[in-house]
């Protein structure tokens, strides 16, 4: 692949970013809106939320994020074995983030905490259900998109097995990868820390 | 030879990746949906004949504005000159043998087929009748099939976000070896201008359409007064799309008028660089304007004076390429051709337009206007008279280039007139209904104003008639027109210096870059 050709590539991925970003900022902006409609009644709900798990899981995604870079580190100085079990590592890493929040949304659903209608958790003040539902969506859609990075990992991961890694492929899903971490980091504070205790 | 039968057969263009094919599909998509809005609109016009409306029941003309704007706005006017032109121009214009990435553009005019079947499907089964703003708390409640038209509208706006990309990337990456920033065509750039709109706004609608269905379906209530939302941040999340969206729908005409302009009046552009900065520049702040559509929706004083003074900033930059256009023009050896008049409508319809829009943009006045025909009269003259004329104008300047035909200049000038005397009829009463008090989206009205509807309605069928009938010469003389030859305009651009029409991968020999897109012997003189 020609130098130019890797450029369109980084440039095209970079753009996508530049979209998925925004496809998140719309959420980003009621949550906003309604943080500051609604202050009292997002902290105490914020504390609905399980700490640790949100703590353990930016840990998860943090440590994935590293190992995911040292894939392409060592991709770049051809030692596609040193690679192949970074990415092992991101997988797992992946899997286990996944499990965490499934697990945490599955607390949250036997305590009547949902999205929409049918919300039966306890009443922290007006506004209540805008934070779950929020909660639920951007979780969710973040949920979604590790889901494709892990895929492209795994797509990755069997394309080093076969010998037929290469670098800027590796890169590309890093540039991806570290997004949807850098997602997280904001969803963190939102739905964990700004909390009362 | 050329990119019609080279390659051969049906599968060939089925599963093309010459940027022209799909420019091609692309194009008899929107004239399609081109066509089947406009049949709602005169359904609409013929209803208003009679203030008490006899033709339809007020439930289905609520159906019938619906469609005419959602059809209209999302499966014509988005794609209507970027895909199309932007698809069979971009890479010609820049010395390049096809878009950076020719199946993503593909892949991009079907899932806006797939988007267009959900929506037209969901608009015939069921029908929506929220007005295509869709606003709440009234689209989360309402019977009908909102979801799928959600969904649908998020489908297209990622084949936009697939075009949109394209095109910064062959921008940046494509161009002939030699050929700088300032070199650029005019429309490319507001190609460029265009796409950076559609990567960054159409998320924000697609993630806000789909929470309006997901709303539907679950109760969510996100917007819901009763459950602490506020319906006013729906309107915020739509415009912040909606409104740069008619930027993606004006920048490429104004790329067209400039690429026109310079071409028939055999000169380069005057004030290149204004141009430029006036694209990118509208572009920019047509992200910070969105709040004035919501005047009357419950902002601070200070916000509505903010957004009204942004909005009218965009008055310059557009006035500064009008009157660039202008003196391109003065002076110069004009070819009064088919598309350079089209030119003098798409300018006149856009300063009336854009004029107004500055009167609508006074904080004060707004109040009095807000939701009455004046605004509808408003958005007509600048995205339809705009955009239309502009579609026209490239269709017609860029025929020969695409066919390698040329058609009748007696007919197209007549069709122009038809199509141009037809668009002000029906839409200069409705400034005058507007201004009167008439509420739009409304089916009925007081008797006193039925002689301005009337002749709005007979605007309308006359713009119909000239639509259909720039069809029928345009289709007789791509059958069995003259030959137009490679370069019938003299035309110094670079997409001219290819064959008409262009061979497979656009230049039979690699195209070299000797001089810019704009040298014409009359400025060296």
């Amino acid at each position: 692949m020609t130098p130019e050709r890797a450029h369109v590539w980084r440039l095209a991925v970079w753009i996508l970013i530049a979209s998925e970003a925004l496809l998140f900022a719309g959420l980003f902006a009621l949550y906003a809106g309604y943080r500051a409609e609604y202050p009292e009644t997002f902290a105490r709900a914020a504390s609905e939320d399980i700490a640790w798990m949100g703590g353990v899981n930016t840990m998860i995604l943090i440590a994935s994020s590293f190992a995911m870079t040292w894939a392409v580190v060592q991709a770049r100085e051809d030692r596609v074995r040193a690679a192949t079990w970074s990415l092992v590592i991101v997988i797992v890493l992946g899997l286990a983030f996944s499990a965490l929040k499934l697990t945490e949304w599955g607390v949250h659903i036997s305590d009547g905490i949902v999205a929409g209608a049918g919300y039966s958790g306890p009443d922290e003040g007006p506004g209540t259900r805008l934070f779950f539902t929020l909660y639920f969506l951007m979780t969710g859609l973040h949920l979604f998109h590790l889901a494709v990075g892990l895929a492209l990992v795994v797509w990755m991961f069997v394309a080093a097995r076969r010998g037929a890694l290469r670098v800027l492929p590796l890169e590309l899903v890093a540039l991806y990868w570290n997004f949807v971490d850098l997602i997280w980091m904001f969803l963190w504070p939102m739905f964990y820390l700004l909390r009362v205790r | 030879m050329n990119f019609w039968n080279e390659p051969r057969g049906v599968r060939s263009w089925l599963l093309t990746t010459d940027h022209k094919r799909v420019g091609v599909m692309f194009f008899f998509a929107v004239s399609l949906f081109l066509l089947l809005g406009g049949v709602f609109a005169l359904i609409l016009r013929l209803s208003l004949v009679t203030p008490n409306n006899a033709l339809v029941d007020a439930g289905t003309y609520d159906r019938l504005f619906t469609h005419h704007g959602i059809i209209m706005v999302w499966l014509f006017l988005i794609p209507s000159i970027p895909s199309t032109f932007g698809n069979l121009l971009v890479p010609l214009m820049i010395g390049a043998r096809d878009v950076a990435f020719p199946r993503l553009n593909l892949a991009s005019f079907y899932v806006f087929i797939a988007g267009a079947i959900i929506v037209l499907v969901a608009l015939f089964a069921g029908g929506v009748d929220t007005g295509w703003t869709f606003y709440t708390p009234y689209s989360t409640a309402t019977p009908t099939a909102i979801v799928w038209v959600a969904i649908g509208i998020f489908v297209v706006g990622v084949s936009s976000i697939f075009t949109g990309l394209n095109f910064i990337a062959t921008t940046h990456a494509m161009r002939v070896k030699g050929m700088r920033w300032r070199d650029l065509p005019l429309f490319v750039w507001t190609i460029y201008g265009t796409s950076i709109i559609m990567v960054i706004a159409t998320p924000v609608l697609g993630m806000t359409l789909l929470l309006v269905g997901a709303d539907h379906v679950w109760r969510l209530g996100l917007f819901e007064p009763n459950t602490g939302g506020d319906p006013v941040l729906f309107q915020h999340l739509f415009w912040f799309y909606s409104h740069p969206a008619v930027y993606i729908m004006i920048l490429p005409g104004m790329g067209v008028v400039s690429e026109v302009v310079s071409t028939m009046a055999h000169r380069r552009p005057a004030w290149y660089g204004a141009i430029v900065v006036a694209t990118i520049g509208i572009a920019v702040v047509g992200f910070l304007t969105w709040g004035h559509h919501m005047f009357v929706a419950g902002m601070s004083d200070f916000d509505v004076g903010i957004f009204g003074v942004l909005s009218m900033l965009v008055a310059i930059f557009s006035a500064i390429k009008v009157f660039a256009w202008i003196s391109t023009l003065y002076g110069g050896s004009i070819t009064i051709s088919t598309p350079i008049l089209y030119v003098f409508t798409f300018i006149f319809l856009f300063v009336f337009g854009g004029m107004s829009g500055v009167a609508v943009a006074t904080t004060s006045l707004d109040v009095h206007w807000t939701d009455t025909y004046f605004v509808v009269a408003h958005f007509h003259f600048i995205m339809v008279g705009g955009t239309i004329t502009a579609f026209l104008a490239a269709m017609h300047y860029w025929f020969p280039k695409i066919t390698g035909k040329m058609y009748s200049e007696t007919w197209a000038k007549l069709g122009c007139a038809v199509v141009s005397g037809g668009f002000i009829v029906t839409f200069t009463p409705q400034f005058l209904l507007g201004n009167h008090g008439m509420p739009r989206r409304y089916a009925t009205y007081p008797p006193d104003m039925q002689w301005l509807h009337v002749i709005s309605t007979i605007g309308a069928f006359l713009l119909g008639f000239g639509l259909v009938m720039t069809l029928v010469y345009l289709a007789a003389a791509w059958v069995n027109g003259k030959p137009a030859g490679d370069n019938p305009w003299r035309s110094a651009s670079f997409e001219w210096r290819s064959p008409s029409p262009p061979p497979h991968e656009n230049f039979a020999e690699p195209p070299k870059w000797t001089s810019g897109p704009y040298t014409y012997p009359e400025d060296q003189a």
